[in-house]
C-alpha cells in the first residue's frame, strides 16, 4: 500500500512538472534563433524610463549574453549591454503599439542621442530635413558584411568609406574600424561618463567635448591612404583592446551560420474535376532555429528555385520546382531582416523589401547563405508605429523597382500618428537604386502592389479613414505625375490634387485586406486570357479576376472570384515561366485564412473551363457580360437568373463606410457619415432586370438594368447552365463612373 | 408662459403626432413579418409575428386573449430569397407541423420531430408562405422553422426572410394589445382591484408598483415637489403619474403645496451631502453621460421637454437635494423597482461626476410654471393624500378604504368610451386625469371590450416585445435591420467628449443588435446579463456598457427565449468528446484559424485585436445556444453585416482542407468542443 501511495506520489509529481513545463513552454519568438543581426525598431531603457532608442535598429548579437545596438540612421552605437529584450512588436507578440525593448537598465555605455560623426563642418546637429527622421547627408548606412556569426558595418562619413566590428571579450567591448582615405580628419562622438574607462589606438585622439558633459570625441586625423583604429569600452580601467581584425578576410565571405538543408515533400493535387489545382510547398516549419515561417514576399531565381521573405525577417531559398516535389530542399540563407514583406529577383540577384531598407543579398563564398547584406536604397522615412508596414516589391519594364507603404494607423486603427513623406505612399526606385521617387500617396494599408506589362501600377486598399472600403487603385501606363488615392492624412505634397477614384470598390464581403495584384503573362495557359488582372484578397484568402471597362485614358471595371482554394491568405503571387501561379500568404492580421502561412502552386486543368465571365462591358441600358462557354439560352432568358443591386459609400475622415442608395439619395445621412460612422447604414437599391438577352456569340448575357447609371458598386448575380448543363453561379461587384 | 390647458393640448399634439410616427414605423416593421391566425374552439386572435417559433409551457396562453389550452396557428406572408435557392424545410419542437410554399405543401401534418421536406427549388424574389402548427394535446408546446442549402447549413429561418402586410384583423389585435399594455402601464388594477387573484400567469406588468415615497424629504426639493404634483405632464411628458389636482385653481395651487409640505417631511434621517461647484467634474461627467449613451432616453439637461419620447433632464437641478442624485444614479430601483432607469454599475467617482454634470448643466433650465404657491400644510397634505388615494399606487402611503373605486370585475362591465378614467374629459366626472393621448383612449376602450381574461393568462413572448419597447432596448441596440436610435441620437451629445479626441481612436464601439438575442444566448446568460450580475463583461472594450434592469431579468430573458422557440431551461450537461477538443483547440489556436488574434481567453489577451475586438472565448460556451454559434461560424456577415470577423467557410466547405475533411460543420463543432474545455472566467 505504501509502496502504491509512493507510485502515485511520483506520478503525480511527474505529471505536474509536464504541466509546468506546459504552462511554462516559452513563446517561439524567444526560442526562434534570429541570427547575429536583428534589424527592428528598438526601445531601451534610458533612466528607468523606456525610450526609441533606434527607429533602425541593429541590435548585434556578441555572444555571452552581450548586445549591442546600431543606429543605421545615425550610425551610433547607441548602447552596449548585457542582457535579454523584453518581447513586445506585432510580428513578435502580435501585440500593437509596443516594442521590443533592450534589457539595458545597466548598460555597459549609452551613446548620447545624435548623429556619431561630425559633419563636414565638425558639427553634429540634427541637419536632417525632419530632425529625428531620416538619413543625414554627410552620414550613410552601406550596409553589413557577416562572417559567421560576426557582423561588420559599412558605412560612409563625409565621403569616406569605414567598416567597423565589434569585438567583446569579458567586460571590455572593442569597436574596430577601418577608414579609405581621408582628406580631412574624422570626429566620432562617444559616451562620457564616471565609470566608464576608454583605451584607444594612438591614430585615436580622445577629448572631452566642451559642449556637451555627456559626450567624448574621437578624432582620427586625415590620411592619404586607409587606416586602421580600435577604441575599446570598459567599467574597469584600461581596457584592453582587442586583436585587429583583418577587414579583408571578414568582408570575403565566411562559415554559413544554418549550413543545414531542410528536405520536405511538396503536396501535388491530382483533382482532375475542378478548373485549377492547388499543390502545397511544405514549408520547413520544422528547422533547427525554431524560425516561424510566415513567408510575405517571394520570387523565383530561377525556374527551379525560390527566394521567400518572412515576416519574421528571415529568407529561404526553396530548390526543386522542377520537380516532382518529393524532395523540396530549404536553405535558410538569411535572417534578421526588418519584416521584409516584399522580395524581386533581378538577374539572379535577390533584393529584399524591409522597412528600414532594399537589402540585396550577396554571397561571397558560393555556400549559399548572404555575407553581405548590401543596401540598395534606404530613403524610405519610417517612424517606430506599427502599422506603417512596407509591401511588396516589384519591377517594370525599365528596372524601376515599386513597394508600398502604409500610413502609421493608431492602434484602433482609427486615426493616424504623425505622417512623413513616405507614409501612404507608392514610391518607385531607379534601377541602380540611387534614386526615390513618390508615384502615389493617400494610401492607408495597401497591402500590396501590382505593376502591369506596360507600366500600368495598381494597388489594394483597406477600408479606414477616407477609405469607404478595400479598393483597387489604377493608374494608367505613362501617368504623369504623382496621384492622389484618397486617404487624406497621407496626401503630402499633392495639396491640390484630385482624388484618383479606384478601379473598382470592393465591399467588405468581396474583399476586407487586399494583397497584390498580378497580370497573367504572354504564354500563361491559366483559364483566363493573357494580360488579364488578377487581384489577392488577404482577408477573404481568395483570387478574383478583374473585368476592366475603358474609362476615358484609365480604367472602371468589376471583379469576379476566381475557383481556387487556398490554404492561407492571398497575399503574393507570381507567374512560373511554366504557367502556373505560385501564390504565398500568411496570417498577420485579419483574415480568414486556413493555416499561418502557405506558399503554393495553382494550376490550371485545360479539361474543366473556368466558369467565370471573361468580359465586361457597360451600355447605356445596363451591361454585357461574356462567358467562356456557350450558354443555355432557357436560363439566360429567364430574368429570375439574375439580381442586381447598387449602392454608393461616403469617403470622409470616419472609418470605412455605410452603404447608400444611388436611386434614392439620403443626403443628410451622407453628410452625417462625414461626422460619424455609418457602417449601420445599409441601403442597397435593388435593380430590375428589366430584360437578358443571350446575344448571337452564345456567350455574352446582355442585361437591361432598370435606370442604368453610375454607382460605386453595382453587384449582378447569376446562376446559368452552359449548354452542357453545368452550372455557372457567381456574383459580379463593379464599379460603374460616368464618364 | 403657458396655460396648463395650453401646455396640455400642445403636447397631446405632438404626442398624437408622435404616436402616428409609431404606428407607421410599426407598420413598417410588421411589413418584415408574417401574419399569425390563432384558433382555439371558436375563439380567434391575430397577431404580426417577426418570425414562426413559439414555447409554451402547458399552463401558459398562445396569446393573451386565448386560453391555456389546445390551439392551432397558421402563419402566412411571403418568404423572400435573394436568389435562386434549393431549400430544404424542417421544423424542430413539439406538436403538429403543415408547410406549404407557393401552394405546393412541403411538409404534410408531420408530428414533431419529424422528417424534413424534399428540397424545393425557389427562385429569387417573394413566394407565398403557409405554415400551420398544431399545439399536442399534453404537456409543452414548441416550434423553430428551418431551413437548408448547398450554401448554407440547416438553421432558423431568420426573420428578415419574412414579409407580410397587416390585415384589419392584425390591426384589430394589436390595439386591443395596445389598450391592455396601456391598462397595465397606467396602473389601473391598483385602482381597479380584482376580488380575487389574477394567478401565476397574470400580466407581470400588473405586479409594478410606483415609486416608493418614504425618504422623499432626504431626496426632494418642496418646490419641485409642487410643480411636480400641479403639472407633471408638462415636467415629464411620457409619465404615468396621472394629473391628481386642477393647478388652473386657487385650490389646486394649494392642494399641490399641501401634498409637497407633507412629502418633504418624509424622511428617513439621510443626511444632505452637498457638493461644492466644480466644473472639472461636471465636465468628466459629460463625458460620462455621452459614453452611457445617456441620449438614447434622456434629452439633454439643458433642454425642455421638446421631445416627448425621451425623459427631460432640465428639473435635475432643481429636483434633488444636495447628494441625493448620486444616490439615484448609483442605484435607480432604491426607491422605484420598477423604474426604467437602469442600473449602470456607476463607480463612486462615475456617479459624483455624472451627478455634478447633470446639476450644473440643467440649473437654470428648469420647467417654469408660471405660477405662484401659496404656503403649504402638511397636516392637510397628509389628509389630502389618503383622499387621493396616494397609497394605492404608492407603497406606504395612505389610502382610503371608504372611497375605493369601482372593481376590475365592474369597470369591465361599462362602456369606458363613455365614463372614467378613459372617457373624454367632459365626461370624465371626477376620474383622475390619466396621461392618455386620444389614440390611447381609443386602445383602451377597444380593449374593454375584450374581457378581463387576458390580464390573468399573460403570454411570455408577448411581455418580452412589450418590455423591448417600454424599456427602450432599441435605444442602444439594433434590432431587424433596424439601426439603434442612438446610432442618430448619439451626436447629440458627442460635444460633451470631443476634448478627447483619443475615445474616437478606440477599437470598434458597436453594440451587439437583438435579432437574434433569444436564439443567441442561453436563457440565463440573459437573465444575469439583464439582472446585473454578470461576473464578467463579454464586450470589455466596448466604452459603453450594459446596464441591468434587475427587477424585470427573469421575465424578460424567459420572454426573449420563448420568441425565438427555445424553452428556457439549462441545457443538458454537454459531453465533451475529447478527440474533437483536441482538433478544436488546434483550430482556434495561432496554427488553426488564428481565433485569438482578436480574442481572449480569460487572462490570455488577444494577440493582435486590430480595429475590432471579438468577445471572450472561454464565455462562448456558456453565453451562447450551439444553433446560434453554427449561425455565426458558419456566415458571420449573415448575422451582422459588416463584421469583421472573418468567414472561414463557403458553401459548407472549409477554408481549412486538411481537418475533418474540409468539413466546416465538423470543425466548427469541434472549436464546440474545444470551448467547452476552457475554464470558466475566474475560475
Amino acid at each position: 500500500m505504501e509502496y502504491v501511495t509512493y507510485v502515485l506520489m511520483r506520478l503525480r509529481h511527474f505529471y505536474l512538472l509536464l504541466l509546468t513545463s506546459a504552462l511554462h513552454a516559452k513563446p517561439w519568438y524567444e526560442e526562434m534563433n534570429i541570427g547575429p543581426a536583428w534589424a527592428n525598431t528598438f526601445q531601451d531603457r534610458q533612466g528607468g524610463e523606456k525610450r526609441i532608442a533606434a527607429i533602425k535598429g541593429l541590435l548585434i548579437d556578441l555572444g555571452g549574453g552581450h548586445r549591442a545596438l546600431f543606429d543605421t540612421e545615425t550610425l551610433s552605437l547607441v548602447t552596449a549591454y548585457d542582457g535579454a529584450v523584453e518581447w513586445g512588436g506585432t510580428p513578435w507578440t502580435g501585440k500593437h503599439g509596443n516594442y521590443v525593448c533592450l534589457e539595458n537598465a545597466s548598460p555597459l555605455f549609452t551613446n548620447p542621442v545624435g548623429v556619431a560623426w561630425a559633419d563636414p563642418a565638425g558639427s553634429f546637429a540634427d541637419t536632417r530635413a525632419i530632425p529625428g527622421y531620416g538619413n543625414y547627408a554627410h552620414a550613410s548606412f552601406e550596409g553589413y558584411f557577416r562572417h559567421g556569426a560576426t557582423i561588420i558595418f559599412n558605412y560612409q562619413v563625409n565621403g569616406v568609406e569605414i567598416l567597423e566590428t565589434l569585438h567583446q571579450d569579458g567586460g571590455t567591448l572593442t569597436r574596430s574600424f577601418q577608414c579609405g582615405a581621408s582628406k580631412k580628419a574624422l570626429t566620432l562622438s562617444l559616451p562620457r561618463r564616471e565609470s566608464l574607462y576608454l583605451s584607444a589606438s594612438p591614430k585615436v585622439r580622445l577629448a572631452a567635448d566642451p559642449e556637451d558633459a555627456t559626450r567624448q570625441l574621437a578624432t582620427i586625423s586625415a590620411s592619404s591612404s586607409p587606416q586602421s583604429f580600435q577604441i575599446a569600452f570598459s567599467q574597469t580601467p584600461d581596457p584592453k583592446l582587442a586583436a585587429a581584425p583583418d577587414f579583408k578576410a571578414l568582408t570575403a565571405g565566411g562559415p554559413a551560420l544554418f549550413p543545414e538543408i531542410i528536405e520536405t515533400k511538396g503536396s501535388v493535387s491530382s483533382d482532375a474535376s475542378k478548373p485549377y489545382r492547388t499543390d502545397v510547398l511544405t514549408l520547413p516549419k520544422e528547422n533547427p532555429w525554431k524560425s516561424n515561417l510566415r513567408f510575405g514576399g517571394f520570387d523565383f531565381i530561377d525556374e527551379d528555385s525560390a527566394a521567400l521573405s518572412s515576416w519574421n525577417g528571415d529568407v529561404w531559398v526553396v530548390r526543386g520546382l522542377k520537380g516532382d516535389w518529393s524532395q523540396l530542399k530549404w536553405q535558410r540563407i538569411a535572417s534578421g531582416l526588418f519584416e521584409p514583406l516584399g522580395v524581386k529577383v533581378v538577374k539572379g540577384a535577390i533584393y529584399v523589401n524591409g522597412r528600414d531598407q532594399i537589402t540585396q543579398l550577396v554571397d561571397l563564398n558560393a555556400d549559399g547563405e548572404t555575407d553581405h547584406f548590401k543596401t540598395f536604397n534606404r530613403d524610405c522615412y519610417v517612424s517606430a508605429n506599427f502599422h506603417e508596414f512596407t509591401f511588396d516589391l516589384q519591377t517594370d519594364a525599365a528596372g524601376n523597382f515599386y513597394f508600398s507603404k502604409a500610413a502609421p494607423v493608431r492602434s484602433g486603427g482609427r486615426g493616424f500618428d504623425r505622417i512623413l513623406p513616405s507614409h501612404g505612399t507608392v514610391m518607385k526606385i531607379s534601377p541602380d537604386g540611387k534614386k526615390l521617387e513618390v508615384v502615389a500617396t493617400g494610401l492607408r494599408a495597401p497591402g500590396g502592389l501590382g505593376i502591369g506589362p506596360n507600366g500600368e501600377i495598381t494597388t489594394g486598399e483597406n477600408e479606414g479613414s477616407n477609405q469607404p472600403c478595400c479598393k483597387i487603385n489604377y493608374l494608367p501606363a505613362g501617368h504623369q505625375g504623382p496621384a492622389f488615392f484618397g486617404t487624406e492624412a497621407s496626401r503630402q505634397s499633392l495639396k491640390d490634387a484630385p482624388y484618383t477614384e479606384p478601379l473598382c470598390y470592393l465591399p467588405m464581403a468581396v474583399d476586407n485586406s487586399s494583397g497584390s495584384q498580378i497580370w497573367v503573362p504572354k504564354g500563361a495557359n491559366f483559364g483566363v486570357a493573357e494580360g488579364t488582372m488578377l487581384h489577392l484578397s488577404y482577408g477573404q484568402s481568395c483570387i478574383y479576376q478583374v473585368l476592366p471597362v475603358p474609362r476615358g485614358k484609365t480604367l472602371q471595371g468589376g471583379v469576379v472570384k476566381l475557383p481556387i482554394s487556398l490554404q492561407s491568405s492571398a497575399m503574393r503571387a507570381r507567374f512560373h515561366p511554366d504557367g502556373s501561379l505560385y501564390l504565398l500568404g500568411f496570417r498577420g492580421w485579419q483574415t480568414n485564412a486556413a493555416t499561418e502561412c502557405a506558399f503554393q502552386r495553382v494550376r490550371h486543368n485545360p479539361a474543366a473551363p473556368v466558369p467565370t465571365p471573361v468580359a465586361l462591358e457597360y451600355t447605356a441600358t445596363g451591361i454585357r457580360l461574356k462567358f467562356p462557354v456557350k450558354l443555355d439560352p432557357e436560363l439566360v432568358g429567364d430574368l429570375s437568373s439574375f439580381q442586381a443591386q447598387r449602392w454608393n459609400y461616403v469617403r470622409g475622415p470616419q472609418y470605412g463606410s455605410g452603404e447608400f442608395s444611388v436611386d434614392h439619395p439620403d443626403l443628410a445621412a451622407e453628410k452625417l457619415a462625414l461626422e460619424k460612422e455609418s457602417k449601420n447604414h445599409l441601403v442597397r437599391d435593388d435593380i430590375t432586370v428589366e430584360a437578358a438577352k443571350l446575344l448571337a456569340d452564345g456567350q455574352t448575357v446582355e442585361l437591361a438594368l432598370a435606370g442604368m447609371k453610375p454607382s460605386m458598386t453595382l453587384k449582378v448575380t447569376y446562376d446559368l447552365e452552359d449548354d452542357a448543363a453545368h452550372v455557372l453561379k457567381g456574383e459580379l461587384h463593379a464599379t460603374v463612373y460616368g464618364n | 408662459m403657458c396655460s396648463r390647458e395650453n401646455s396640455t393640448r400642445l403636447f397631446m399634439e405632438i404626442k398624437s403626432i408622435y404616436g402616428g410616427l409609431v404606428m407607421s414605423l410599426l407598420t413598417l416593421t410588421a411589413q418584415a413579418e408574417l401574419t399569425a391566425k390563432f384558433i382555439q374552439g371558436t375563439a380567434t386572435d391575430f397577431r404580426m409575428d417577426r418570425l414562426p417559433a413559439l414555447q409554451l409551457a402547458e399552463n401558459e396562453s398562445p396569446t393573451p386573449f386565448l386560453k391555456p389550452a389546445g390551439f392551432q396557428v397558421t402563419w402566412t406572408g411571403k418568404i423572400v430569397v435573394p436568389r435562386r435557392q434549393r431549400l430544404i424545410f424542417s421544423c424542430e419542437g413539439q406538436g403538429t407541423v403543415s408547410l406549404s410554399v407557393d401552394g405546393k405543401e412541403l411538409l404534410s401534418a408531420v408530428e414533431l420531430p419529424g422528417k424534413s421536406s424534399e428540397s424545393t427549388r425557389l427562385n429569387p424574389g417573394e413566394h407565398e408562405f403557409s405554415l400551420s402548427y398544431t399545439r399536442p394535446a399534453t404537456g409543452a408546446a414548441s416550434l423553430r422553422v428551418l431551413w437548408e442549402e448547398a450554401t448554407f447549413p440547416r438553421q432558423t429561418i431568420p426573420p428578415a426572410a419574412f414579409q407580410s402586410a397587416p390585415t384589419a384583423e392584425t390591426t384589430l389585435a394589436a390595439l386591443q394589445r395596445r389598450g391592455r399594455s396601456l391598462f397595465a402601464s397606467q396602473n389601473c388594477v391598483k385602482c381597479h382591484a380584482a376580488s380575487t387573484g389574477l394567478g401565476a400567469n397574470a400580466m407581470p406588468e400588473l405586479a409594478q408598483v410606483a415609486p416608493i415615497l418614504f425618504g422623499t424629504g432626504d431626496r426632494s426639493s418642496e418646490d419641485w415637489l409642487r410643480r411636480w404634483i400641479a403639472e407633471p405632464h408638462t415636467l415629464k411628458p411620457i409619465t404615468q403619474m396621472p394629473a391628481l389636482v386642477d393647478p388652473s385653481t386657487p385650490q389646486g395651487l394649494q392642494d399641490s403645496s399641501d401634498l409637497a409640505a407633507y412629502l418633504v417631511g418624509l424622511k428617513v434621517g439621510v443626511p444632505p451631502s452637498p457638493k461644492p461647484h466644480d466644473p472639472a467634474l461636471a465636465k468628466a461627467g459629460g463625458v460620462i453621460f455621452h459614453e452611457l449613451g445617456c441620449v438614447g432616453c434622456h434629452a439633454l439637461p439643458d433642454q425642455d421637454a421638446k421631445d416627448p419620447s425621451r425623459v427631460p433632464l432640465n428639473n435635475i437641478a432643481s429636483k434633488y437635494l444636495p447628494g441625493a442624485l448620486v444616490g439615484y444614479l448609483k442605484r435607480p430601483d432604491t426607491y422605484h423597482p420598477f423604474t426604467k432607469m437602469p442600473d449602470f454599475h456607476l463607480s463612486d467617482p462615475e456617479a459624483t461626476s455624472l451627478a455634478a454634470y447633470l446639476t450644473e448643466t440643467s440649473k437654470g433650465h428648469e420647467t417654469q410654471l408660471a405660477r405662484t404657491f401659496p404656503a403649504g400644510d402638511s397636516a392637510r397634505g397628509a389628509k389630502l393624500a389618503e383622499s387621493l388615494q396616494c397609497g394605492v399606487c404608492h407603497p406606504g402611503m395612505p389610502q382610503s378604504p371608504a372611497t375605493a373605486a369601482a372593481s376590475l370585475e365592474a369597470i369591465f362591465q361599462k362602456d369606458w368610451s363613455a365614463q372614467g378614467c378613459v372617457a373624454p374629459p367632459d365626461q370624465r366626472g371626477k376620474s383622475p386625469q390619466l396621461n392618455l393621448s386620444p389614440e390611447d383612449r381609443h386602445a383602451l376602450a377597444t380593449f374593454s371590450k375584450m374581457g378581463r381574461t387576458s390580464l390573468a393568462q399573460d403570454n411570455p413572448a408577448e411581455f418580452t416585445l412589450r418590455q423591448v419597447d417600454a424599456l427602450r432596448c432599441t435605444a442602444c441596440h439594433a434590432m431587424d435591420g433596424q439601426n439603434s436610435l442612438l446610432d442618430d441620437l448619439h451626436r447629440q451629445s458627442a460635444l460633451l467628449a470631443a476634448y478627447l479626441p483619443k475615445l474616437n481612436d478606440r477599437l470598434d464601439q458597436s453594440r451587439p443588435a437583438l435579432t437574434f438575442l433569444g436564439e443567441m444566448l442561453t436563457t440565463a446568460t440573459i437573465e444575469s446579463t439583464l439582472a446585473g450580475t454578470l461576473p464578467q463583461r463579454a464586450r470589455p472594450w466596448l466604452g459603453m456598457r450594459m446596464p441591468a434592469f434587475r427587477n424585470y431579468a427573469t421575465p424578460l430573458a424567459h420572454g426573449f427565449s420563448k420568441l425565438h422557440g427555445f424553452s428556457s431551461d439549462p441545457a443538458p450537461a454537454f459531453v465533451v468528446d475529447p478527440a474533437l477538443a483536441e482538433i478544436g483547440k488546434t483550430l482556434v489556436g495561432s496554427t488553426g484559424f488564428g481565433c485569438t488574434t482578436c480574442h481572449a481567453i480569460g487572462d490570455q489577451k488577444p494577440t493582435a485585436a486590430f480595429e475590432v475586438q471579438g468577445i471572450q472565448l472561454d464565455l462562448a460556451h456558456t453565453r451562447l445556444r450551439p444553433d446560434y454559434f453554427r449561425r455565426w461560424m458558419d456566415n458571420p456577415e449573415s448575422v451582422t453585416p459588416g463584421t469583421k470577423m472573418p468567414r472561414y467557410s463557403q458553401d459548407q466547405k472549409s477554408q481549412r482542407l486538411d481537418v475533418l475533411n474540409g468539413d466546416a460543420a465538423q470543425q466548427f463543432d469541434a472549436i464546440w468542443h474545444y470551448l467547452h474545455q476552457l475554464p470558466k472566467s475566474g475560475e
